[in-house]
């Protein structure tokens, strides 16, 4: 059994038991996971217009230092572009510039356009997660994220969030773990 | 009255919208972008650029000034926002050249 308190007030139930609470792309990467896995992931219904973390941290409880943002980014190096998502907990900020650009091999990193990023995903602004991404795309883990207990990411949706342990978000398919991904 | 005085009186008058544009600017911006950017924070820049529009503000410049160049240091500081910080805030999001 996980530890969803870091939800704040919202009780959450395992998140294979509400696929309506889900984006498309987040429940079938789920599904795929190992059960024994995939039963450590918790959700919980929000207002969407709390779906930015932190109106959702202070609307419902729970510590900032509790939630992971998962950005897209976008390194181009001439013609070509590649994408990878970063996790960091919400109380740090991702060093796109450094350590990213660097991981993708880019000559100039930014953060995905809106449009961009929703359109390549197939999830929703402010609720992109790190489980069902485009196969292509590394997902960096900061090392933070990793160790802690639990953690509040999106779930492709707007009117929901995940809870699970850090030690999971580090171990997903397509992750790295990376030191000092977050300042 | 001296032509001078006119001078930074007008530059002074100019300063003052450059400085409330920066520092709205500054506020409507990502907090994750200013890291991205390799820049200071923005709780940092918040400061800088709101206390230059203060003293902007407070210290008047041109005929009538109280003496002192506060507000020329604080126009600095605006356009270092304006020119460095700014167009890298930009393109850390994706926008200008190259997409």
């Amino acid at each position: 059994m996980s530890d969803w308190s870091v939800l704040g007030t919202l009780v959450a139930v395992p998140a294979l038991d509400r696929p309506d609470l889900l984006g498309a792309p987040v429940a079938a990467a789920l599904k795929s996971l190992d059960p024994a896995d995939a039963a450590l992931v918790g959700v919980a219904e929000i207002d969407p217009a709390l779906a930015d973390t932190t109106e959702f941290c202070a609307a419902y409880g729970s510590p900032l230092s509790g939630s992971a943002n998962c950005v897209v980014v976008a390194g181009r190096r001439g013609e070509d572009t590649r994408y990878a998502a970063c996790l960091v907990l919400a109380s740090t900020r991702a060093d796109v510039n450094g350590l990213v650009r660097r991981r993708l091999n880019a000559r100039k990193a930014s953060f995905a356009p809106m449009d961009d990023a929703v359109a390549r995903s197939g999830m929703e602004y402010g609720g992109i997660c790190p489980i069902g991404l485009p196969e292509d795309w590394p997902v960096l883990v900061d090392a933070a994220v990793a160790a802690a207990p639990a953690v509040v990411i999106g779930s492709g949706v707007r009117h929901s969030k995940l809870a699970l342990p850090g030690a999971l978000a580090a171990r997903l398919p397509g992750t790295e773990v990376v030191d000092g991904l977050a300042r | 009255m001296r032509l001078d005085y006119y001078i930074l009186f007008g530059l002074w008058l100019a300063a003052i919208p450059v400085g409330g544009y920066a520092f709205v600017h500054a506020l409507t911006q990502r907090a994750d972008a200013f890291t991205a950017a390799d820049k200071l924070s923005k709780p940092a820049w918040l400061g800088i650029t709101g206390a230059s529009l203060l003293v902007l503000i407070i210290f008047q410049g041109g005929p009538r000034s109280s003496g002192g160049l506060f507000w020329l240091a604080a126009l600095v500081a605006v356009l270092v926002y304006i020119v460095d910080v700014k167009p890298a805030l930009v393109r850390v999001q994706g926008g200008g050249r190259g997409l």
